[in-house]
């Protein structure tokens, strides 16, 4: 197939503007699946992500179109993940094509996500064919949508396609236009080979399958590839494309979009945005735009039964096998015994791998409350960074603390201004600038640190204005901030776990609250159990959970053993999930609770 | 060799608001009952035979509720006639547990002249605010007319009082301690209120109608009301059962002591060669099933050796005795102290038990926790 047939494009919205459901509509019309094999949502593969529906993992499938012109043409989908904590894989699936449907409800106007991908489509010089969707439901607004996106994107409304995706209406038009607007793919098939990876995935029987485009030059079966920012080389095994499951090819050339299986054992050898070249002859300069990606969220997983140590790190391993942007680390605390620190792109893909963990592993974890990296200059001259609160040098060892820093943007309707303003206040954001998108709707953009955001920050943002705002954020830089370690006591022991970071101000009334959590979640014991917060060696809250002093059964139920028996197990049964610190039983929850205080 | 058999009569004139137990609240001439008693004659036969056929006398007999004394005069009769001629009775203590509300003089020749040697009376409480509250269908009036009544006729009479009830201070109690040691029972039951889901009670406590005692003031009664029946001259024996010298309930003994016994009626419960059975729960199966000559169970679980080495320490603790390292070594073969080392270490070092006097025994801090002992015990 000559380039000018190929179209290379993907599809970006906001979550739940219909993106799956318009490019199960596409696979559906060009006949890559006939309905009978449709699973609902092809392209969502794992179940979680049917569960919640949103993508995680990119997919690509290649579509076989036959246009009104009467010629053939290649259309290479690409999926890209729509969460901010996966921008930059976003990127570079992006950066993969020529071309990007923009998805937008008809009824819910252009959102927070929306304008975040469209930056990132035109960061990438992309084609942009905007589709309104959703055009059947009764709330949709198709005028107003149009001059949403001439107004605040500056993209021509009348181009608009106007779709259902649900109903399958303007599916062909939008098939027209990915192939009329979208500019074939350029690139020289005769020179050296540079295929850039957006994503990877590990295969139990052939190892990792790289998904590339093809931007320069051409691969073939057997040849020797250099992966360009490590200098491994490995030898293509196979090579082909997704229509939609994988089907071999002799040759894969500029413009095209493909797999490559070469032998490869882990995922950490084909990161997302490197570039694939010929061991034999390479080119000149990796494509551009390559980084390597680094958690910024961590959090400690630690099996609830110790003897579950080895299954958690087996399944670490596997995890990671296929999601590089996962980190872990053996870690001791002396309230939890043997566990990991784990590295997260962010808070959803932590909850991600906390599911699948749990689900799939079938493993009972205890997991620790999450926190930023931070960046401690010692007073000795030096920067350490710090993965876990636990491990924050003492206060007379610090010069200052450096936080991660994000930039978030709130689009929120007019009435809900203040409120949104006073949670980004509260959660010690500065105020950047106000625009109206248009008279009835804002967006707030505040400059916040990234600890704040994990807490409780998506919560709070949604009750606060009835779920009527949208929220995106990006990385920033890091900013000294005063901060300090909160140490927690339980029966004047450090339970190490539960230490966290927080600003100055805030943390006299964190440190009480966390408190008075805990003496609700830790269930009375055969003693008296004094929870405190320190600051260092000061003492600045103290709660107590006083000592159980009933707990018989005076009932007589006659004969009726077993449900005696079922009481006590019950009662045994609820201990079995509780972690033993010093001589203090404490509930998976409470190693939690940190975060639904304040 | 004797073993314990349970008779249930699951018919009561109306619910108390915290009773969860199988029954039915109805008049005894309802034609149910009729069909009850119909079939649980045939159930006393045929495990009167099974009995016979082991060589194995019936050497208590409880009969509880319920309300047994719902019943009228011919179904009582009718139903210890049928105890005696197909139950290899050896001389048993036979309980039957009595309503002060349904008590009469008629009832109580019944149950004497067939040899009922023991009442269990349901006094609970002599506030009669409060046992109107509770759906008592008795004052304490009655309830003192009727003990003595009993007195008259039995030999031994057990009262069943209740602690932890709403309203109830630590006064209340003492008062209705005093008044029933005159009375002079031999053995007292002293009961913890316990809220079940889906009772009356649980809906009133839930809703903040009822106000029950703080554990601290529950605590306070149950130590108070031991001091109080020692003093009396009654031993505290099992955690929740007081007697005078000789008066232990056999019946409940077998039950702690980890024994087999039968349980005849809806929902009854057995222990019988290793194995916990129970009857179908359901009236109209249980019924069905002894039309067709069939015994009603709907549950059979075999017992592990470790789950009753397990049951006879939860039950056994119970007992101001204990578990003898003796007998238990004697059934099982093994040291108690070897099987639950662990346990027994941990427990000792808490307080909560003691081992002396050759069993392993509660403590006074370890009483008022039992479950928490207990529940160490259990493989879960």
């Amino acid at each position: 197939m000559q380039q000018k047939n190929i179209r290379n494009f993907c599809i970006i919205a906001h979550i739940d503007h219909g993106k799956s459901t318009l490019a199960d509509r596409l696979l559906e019309a060009t006949g890559a699946l006939s309905e009978r094999e449709m699973a609902a949502q092809v392209l969502d593969q794992m179940d979680l992500e049917r569960e919640r529906g949103i993508t995680i993992k990119l997919q690509a499938v290649r579509l076989n179109y036959r246009a009104e012109d009467g010629q053939d043409y290649i259309l290479n989908l690409i999926d890209t993940p729509g969460h901010v904590d996966f921008t930059y894989e976003v990127s570079r699936s992006l950066a993969a094509c020529e071309g990007a449907l923009l998805v937008v409800d008809a009824s819910q106007g252009i959102e927070a996500q929306t304008l975040a991908n469209v930056y990132l489509a035109l960061e990438n010089d992309l084609e942009i064919i905007p589709v309104i969707n959703k055009i059947d439901l009764p709330g949709a607004d198709v005028e107003k949508v149009k001059t949403e996106l001439e107004e605040i994107i500056g993209l021509p409304g009348e181009e608009a396609i106007l779709t259902s995706a649900k109903e399958g209406i303007g599916i062909k038009e939008v098939l027209e236009a990915v192939v009329k607007r979208i500019p074939p793919p350029q690139g020289d098939a005769s020179s050296p080979l540079q295929a850039l990876i957006f994503d990877s995935h590990y295969d139990a029987y052939r190892g990792v399958i790289a998904y590339v485009r093809i931007v320069a030059g051409q691969i073939r079966q057997r040849e020797k590839i250099k992966i360009m920012s490590s200098g491994k080389v490995f030898e293509v095994t196979e090579i082909g494309t997704f229509r939609p499951e994988m089907t071999a090819a002799d040759v894969l050339s500029a413009g095209e979009v493909g797999y490559i299986i070469a032998g490869m054992k882990n995922v950490k050898d084909t990161r997302v945005g490197d570039t694939i070249t010929s061991a034999e002859n390479p080119a000149p300069e990796p494509l551009p735009g390559y980084r390597r990606v680094n958690p910024m969220v961590y959090c400690g997983f630690y099996p609830v039964d110790n003897a579950d140590y080895e299954s958690l790190k087996d399944a670490l391993e596997k995890l990671n096998l296929n999601d590089a942007a996962l980190t872990y680390e053996p870690e001791t605390s002396e309230a939890l015994g043997f566990g990991f620190r784990c590295g997260f792109l962010g808070l959803l893909h932590m909850e991600i791998i906390q599911e699948r963990l749990e689900r799939e592993y079938k493993l009972a974890l205890i997991t620790t409350a999450p926190n930023v990296v931070y960046r401690v200059n010692l007073t000795k001259g030096g920067t350490v960074l710090i993965e876990n609160p636990a491990a924050m040098p003492k206060a007379t060892e610090i010069a200052s603390i450096e936080e991660p820093f994000v930039k978030a943007k709130v689009i929120v309707p007019h009435d809900y201004v203040g409120p949104v303003m006073e949670l980004c206040q509260e959660k010690r954001g500065v105020f950047v600038n106000m625009e109206y998108l248009d008279p009835n709707r804002a967006v707030l953009t505040y400059e916040m640190p990234l600890s704040e955001i994990i807490f409780d920050f998506f919560d709070l943002l949604k009750s606060r204005t009835r779920g009527f705002a949208s929220f995106d954020y990006e990385f920033l830089g890091y900013r000294e901030s005063k901060l300090v370690k909160v140490d927690i006591l339980i029966n004047h022991e450090v339970v190490d776990a539960l230490s966290f970071i927080a600003h100055v101000d805030r943390a006299y009334p964190r440190g009480r609250q966390l408190c008075s959590k805990l003496r609700t979640l830790i269930p009375r014991q055969m003693f008296e159990v004094p929870i405190q917060a320190a600051i260092g060696q000061k003492v600045i809250a103290r709660e107590t959970v006083k000592a159980l002093r009933k707990n018989v059964l005076e009932k007589c139920y006659g004969g009726d053993i077993t449900r005696k028996r079922k009481l006590l197990e019950k009662q045994k049964a609820g201990k079995k999930r509780m972690k033993q610190v010093g001589n203090v039983e404490i509930p998976q929850e409470a190693f939690m609770a940190v975060l639904s205080i304040d | 060799m004797n073993t314990s058999v349970y008779i249930h009569i699951p018919f009561c004139k109306a619910k108390c608001i915290y009773c969860d137990f199988l029954s039915y609240s109805c008049s005894p001439e309802a034609p149910l009952v009729q069909n009850y008693l119909q079939a649980l004659l045939k159930e006393i036969r045929l495990s009167g035979q099974k009995l016979q056929q082991a060589g194995i006398k019936v050497g208590t007999l409880y009969i509880g509720g319920g309300t047994p004394t719902i019943l009228t005069p011919q179904q009582l009769e009718m139903l210890f006639s049928a105890c005696r001629r197909h139950l290899p009775l050896n001389n048993p203590e036979w309980t039957v547990e009595a309503n002060p509300g349904t008590l009469t003089a008629e009832k109580i020749g019944i149950m004497a002249k067939n040899g009922v040697n023991r009442i269990s009376l349901g006094v609970q409480d002599l506030c009669n605010e409060r046992l109107a509250m509770l759906g008592r269908l008795h004052t304490a009036d009655q309830a003192e007319q009727a003990f003595l009544s009993c007195k008259k006729n039995f030999p031994v009479v057990s009262v069943d009082l209740m602690v932890g009830l709403p309203g109830q201070a630590e006064a209340d109690l003492l008062a209705t301690l005093a008044q029933v040691c005159q009375w002079g029972p031999q053995h007292l039951s002293l009961y913890g209120l316990m809220v079940e889901e889906h009772t009356p009670l649980a809906e009133a406590v839930n809703s903040g109608a009822v106000t029950l005692p703080a554990e601290e003031e529950n605590l306070a009664m149950f130590w108070a009301a031991r001091r109080f029946l020692s003093a009396h001259g009654y031993e505290a024996y099992e955690i929740a059962n007081f007697a005078r010298k000789g008066y232990w309930c056999r019946h409940n003994l077998t039950y702690w002591r980890n024994l087999p016994y039968l349980g005849l009626g809806l929902g009854a419960h057995s222990f019988w060669q290793r194995q916990r059975l129970v009857n179908t729960d359901k009236m109209q199966t249980y019924l069905a099933l002894l039309e067709e000559d069939v015994l009603p169970v709907a549950r059979r679980q075999s017992v592990s050796r470790r789950q009753e080495m397990e049951d006879t320490m939860m039950l056994g603790l119970r007992l101001r005795e204990g578990v003898s390292f003796a007998s238990f070594a004697s059934r099982f073969g093994i040291d108690l102290r070897d099987v639950f080392a662990v346990q027994i270490e941990r427990l000792l070092q808490l307080g909560l038990i003691e081992c002396t006097h050759g069993a392993v025994r509660l403590t006074a801090t370890g009483l008022p926790v039992a479950n928490y002992v207990f529940a160490e015990f259990l493989e879960v």
